[in-house]
């Protein structure tokens, strides 16, 4: 750890941090998440452009195709940008114990509403 | 690595010395009256909470007289439908939201952090945060009562009752802000709890070596994190309908008061388990203490209390099953609430099976456990006849339902709590209630509760319907009536007695010797310390071996399984004297500050904006403030430190870690 | 549940190491609290989903109203937002306090566009018929999108109150944990946003 009273920006020579990015391999990891959370998301923008190729507009193909892209956008900023990959388990477990709960409850609250049958 | 002239970083790595923005000084009183305000120690936090939620229950009960006395006869006329309407809600969201919650969140707050071996918890302002957020929830609950009527939609607030329309009066606004500010003030507590108990564990202390309360609090803290949010959600539309003319609930406009009726529900059935397990927590460890033997089956208590807390989630719609939600939701609920009752039944049988076999001792104590025990399983046996569908049809909004809940939460959530206060008494204030008037106070209380809400059983099998504020004649309400309302003035009477007993064993023990660090020859780690706490709790902190560690320190078994002292209690327990170096979070005004805002925004959102920007602006401006202050004042107690002088930071220095090793740095600050 | 033992004999110092589970105190409370902002905002996103459509005649509805293209562009704003947040954590974690400052500063820019979007969008839509208390859609809606704008709002002044403790050099590298745990927050309100874009503007 540095010297406690040299902190600041007259200590740190950024010329010898232009490298950083290779010297530190997660920036390059985070980068490519984002471009893959970006694919994604153009991915949702298309099914709902062309709902036809997954059986129309609210079929459960669409639904389905929305839900996972979804799904996987969620899952993977949790686990790259939030550091769950990396941090302890504990961490995980709490927070989607918390989500699966919110799912669960709701599901069923709106199953008992009959919001799935409204059409 | 240099020796600088600066001045040294703390090793938590907080700020040098500095004034908190100039405008105060650091408070630094640790005793006096003013020392409360700023205190951030968890067992002067307790304190104040255990002090607030009985002077509320005093209030609620005046409310509860209030009822009892208009239905003493038949066209009562003590208040009329309005008044009524008003006070039994206010009477069940005092009880429910400021007295059996925040008894729960005193033993907590003190007892968990010594059951742990900790030095305090892990936030200690947002600590003093929480407690003071849910006096200003309290008080500004109940400043309705001035300000023009309390609620009147009763404690659970259905839809569309709650609207302007029906309700026309402020009285829900106090009801729906004041709720939302204790709500913040339980999301704080139960995260604040959780991380303790997570991380702040003395040396050895794995989690199935906690103490049962410990235990409790850990799951009970947890179904608040999860359920308050969703009562806060639903808070929100009920707020935007009341104050912003929103379309949540209101019926032409296609809203549906069976929403409210959901998210409620989802929020309050956690919200019952919530309430009811730091008692059960608080027996599990008293009941053996008077029966000279390790609980029975802790694995089995403890994993009761966690399926309690998971299967708590899926039991919400049997508080609906007149809704029209339909038969299949009827028949998972009642299936599902037939369910829960397994976990509660295993508790109720290694209670009973710690107690067979044991030398019991019948302390006043013990005596509201084995009250608690027998008075939760009738509550929980009519519990069980709600779980059977086409009888609750039936029981639905009668006095039955009134019977049930007050068996389950003052025969049970209560009656541990009293166990509770006569139990911990000594070791929070120095001093032994008195026995005689314990043992007096616990059969008064027994038997006025009895008579006020066993008749109620009866009451509402005959038909009697709740929240009616009065009868005719000739239905035969009258009787049972009658003994209900006995029944609640000797209830209220032992209330009494019980405040009379803490000032009058006060001035007697004036002229008795200290009780000692371990009156009652007890298991649990917090027994180890003198009695009243010291403020650093344990110096040394223990390393702790195994589950009731402190007993095994004091007796040992023969080879026949025969139990020997092997130690005096004066050679395992830890002394007040000598010097006591250690390092505590320094005091702030800053979560008192924070809470007053909290209010004041209440009030500006019902009657003036401009106070809304006051309130914001202070409570704002107290949380900026608060994340610049160092959680140490730095100018104060570190004469002691073990790294004062030469150490810089990295080169940790663990040769002193002995005063310090329980982390009184340990606090890192949230920034928000 | 977990190992009770992970962080047991470690007698290092730092804040970090002392706990028994070897999570920070901070760290393990914002995720506790973000386990807890999941049931607040399912309660909305339900509210919403119970109540999609108007009655007939009470004013446009979803499909009346919704931009997808425009609202596809500021999600992906926010999506961006979270890239530039996570590098600010790698920057401070480096010691680099200027590429600190700069991904800070751009968080705050992507974040302010999304609100600014945000506002835009609820013009448009008022400018169409839809108050907020024109049906149970609306209310629904601007509920529920509105709330989430708060958090956003708050989570570009925490952003801001990082970038100016760095300018007084008030944030060393030991304390990078705070840029991590504001960067959990920030995170956070993506994910819920992900959530809203699928579920309230694509899923019909």
């Amino acid at each position: 750890m540095a010297n406690p009273t040299h902190y600041g920006e007259d200590s740190v020579s950024t010329a010898v941090l232009d490298g950083a990015e290779d010297a530190y391999p997660r920036n390059r990891l985070y980068v490519q998440i984002a471009i893959v959370l970006a694919v994604l998301t153009a991915l949702e923008v298309m099914v709902h452009s062309f709902p036809g190729v997954f059986g129309g507009m609210g079929s459960p193909g669409y639904v389905a195709a929305l839900l996972i892209t979804m799904f996987a956008k969620f899952w993977a900023v949790g686990y790259f940008f939030m550091h769950l990959k990396w941090d302890n388990k504990v961490l995980t477990r709490l927070f989607y114990t918390g989500f699966i709960l919110a799912v669960f409850v709701y599901v069923a609250l709106m199953l008992m509403m009959n919001v799935f049958s409204q059409g | 690595m240099t020796v600088t002239d600066a001045p040294l970083e703390l090793t938590s790595g907080d700020e040098p010395p500095r004034r908190t923005l100039g405008v105060f000084a650091r408070p630094t009183a640790s005793t006096g009256w003013r020392s409360w305000f700023t205190s951030v120690d968890h067992k002067k936090i307790g304190v104040m909470y255990g002090a607030t939620a009985l002077f509320f229950f005093i209030i609620g009960g005046v409310e509860a007289l209030l009822i009892r006395a208009q239905l003493w006869a038949p066209r009562g006329t003590l208040l009329n439908a309005d008044q009524y309407n008003q006070v039994f809600t206010m009477h069940g969201t005092t009880m429910i939201f400021l007295v059996v919650m925040p008894i729960g969140a005193a033993f907590a707050n003190y007892l968990m952090p010594l059951q742990i071996g900790a030095r305090d918890v892990a936030f200690p302002r947002i600590n003093a945060f929480s407690f003071w957020a849910f006096l200003a929830g309290g008080i500004f609950l109940n400043s309705s009562w001035f300000l023009g009527g309390g609620a009147d939609g009763g404690w659970f607030m259905y839809a569309p009752n709650s609207t302007v329309t029906f309700s026309p009066s402020n009285g829900i606004d106090f009801w729906n802000i004041g709720l939302l500010i204790t709500g913040i003030a339980s999301l704080t507590g139960a995260v604040n709890l959780i991380v303790t108990v997570l991380n702040m564990r003395a040396p050895g202390m794995t989690l199935m070596k906690m103490p049962v309360f410990t235990w409790m609090t850990l799951v009970s803290q947890f179904l608040l994190l999860f359920a308050i949010p969703v009562l806060t959600s639903a808070q929100f539309l009920l707020l935007f309908d009341r104050n912003f003319d929103a379309a949540f609930f209101d019926v032409a406009k296609g809203g549906q008061p069976l929403l409210w009726e959901h998210l409620f529900w989802i929020f309050g059935h956690p919200e019952v388990y919530l309430m009811i397990l730091p008692a059960f927590g608080l027996v599990s460890d008293i009941l053996p203490v008077f029966s000279r033997k390790p609980i029975f089956g802790y694995t089995f208590i403890v994993f009761s209390g966690v399926a309690i807390g998971f299967m708590g989630w899926g039991v919400w719609a049997h508080h609906m099953f007149v809704s029209g939600i339909g038969p299949v939701s009827v028949l998972v609920f009642s299936l599902a609430t037939m369910f829960i009752a397994v976990p509660t039944g295993v508790k109720i049988l290694n209670w009973t099976a710690t107690m067979v076999g044991g030398k019991i001792k019948l302390t006043a104590p013990m005596l509201f456990c084995i009250g608690l025990i027998t008075m939760f399983t009738i509550g929980g046996l009519s519990g069980v006849t709600h779980s059977v569908a086409p009888a609750d049809t039936q029981q639905t909004d009668t006095y039955y339902i009134v019977a049930h809940f007050h068996y389950v939460l003052f025969g049970g959530a209560f009656f541990g709590f009293m166990a509770g206060f006569y139990f911990y008494w000594p070791k929070v204030f120095g001093y032994l209630l008195n026995e005689k008037l314990g043992k007096a106070n616990f059969w008064l209380m027994f038997v006025g509760f009895n008579l006020t809400f066993g008749p109620m059983h009866v009451l509402g099998l005959q038909g009697m319907s709740r929240r009616i504020y009065t009868y005719d004649a000739g239905y035969g309400f009258e009787f049972w009536n009658r003994l209900a309302t006995i029944g609640a003035f000797l209830l209220a009477s032992s209330i009494a007695l019980f405040i009379f007993n803490i000032f009058y064993s006060k001035s007697k023990a004036k002229n008795l010797p200290n009780p000692g660090p371990d009156p009652w020859d007890a298991r649990t780690i917090e027994w180890m310390i003198p009695s009243p706490t010291p403020v650093y709790n344990f110096d040394p902190v223990p390393t702790v071996e195994r589950l009731d560690d402190f007993w095994y320190r004091k007796y040992g078994e023969t080879e026949d399984g025969r139990l020997v002292r092997i130690a005096s209690t004066e050679e395992v327990t830890q002394s007040a004297e000598g010097e006591h170096n250690v390092h505590l979070p320094s005091p702030s005004y800053w979560p008192l500050v924070a809470a007053i805002g909290l209010p004041i925004i209440g009030w500006g959102l019902i009657f003036t904006w401009w106070l809304c920007l006051i309130g914001g602006l202070l409570t704002a401006g107290a949380l900026y403030a608060w994340a610049l202050e160092p959680p140490d004042d730095p100018e104060a107690g570190h004469d002691h430190h073990p790294h004062e002088g030469s150490a810089p930071e990295g080169e940790v220095a663990v040769s002193d870690a002995e005063t310090d090793e329980a982390g009184a740095d340990r606090e890192v600050e949230t920034v928000g | 549940m977990f190992d009770p033992e992970v962080g047991k004999g470690v007698e290092a110092f730092h804040p970090t190491h002392d706990t028994n589970t070897g999570i920070s105190n901070t760290k393990l409370a914002m995720w506790l609290f973000l386990g807890s902002e999941c049931l607040l905002f399912g309660g909305l996103i339900t509210t919403y989903l119970v109540y999609k459509y108007p009655l007939p005649g009470q004013g446009p509805g979803p499909q009346d109203v919704f931009d997808i293209p425009f609202t596809s562009a500021s999600s992906f704003v926010l999506l961006m937002s979270s890239l530039t947040m996570v590098l600010a954590v790698s920057a401070i974690e480096r010691g680099d306090h200027h590429r600190l400052r700069a991904w800070l500063v751009a968080t705050a820019l992507l974040g302010s566009a999304f609100v600014a979007g945000q506002v835009y969008e609820f013009t448009a839509f008022y400018n169409e018929g839809l108050g907020f208390t024109t049906s149970r859609f609306s209310s629904a809606f601007y509920g529920l999108t509105g709330f989430h704008g708060v958090h956003v709002t708050v989570g570009i002044i925490m952003l801001v109150s990082m970038l100016l403790l760095s300018l007084r050099g008030k944030l060393p590298e030991h304390k990078a944990e705070s840029v991590e745990i504001v960067g959990l927050y920030w995170h956070f309100v993506d994910l819920v946003w992900i959530l809203i874009f699928a579920v309230v503007y694509l899923i019909p």
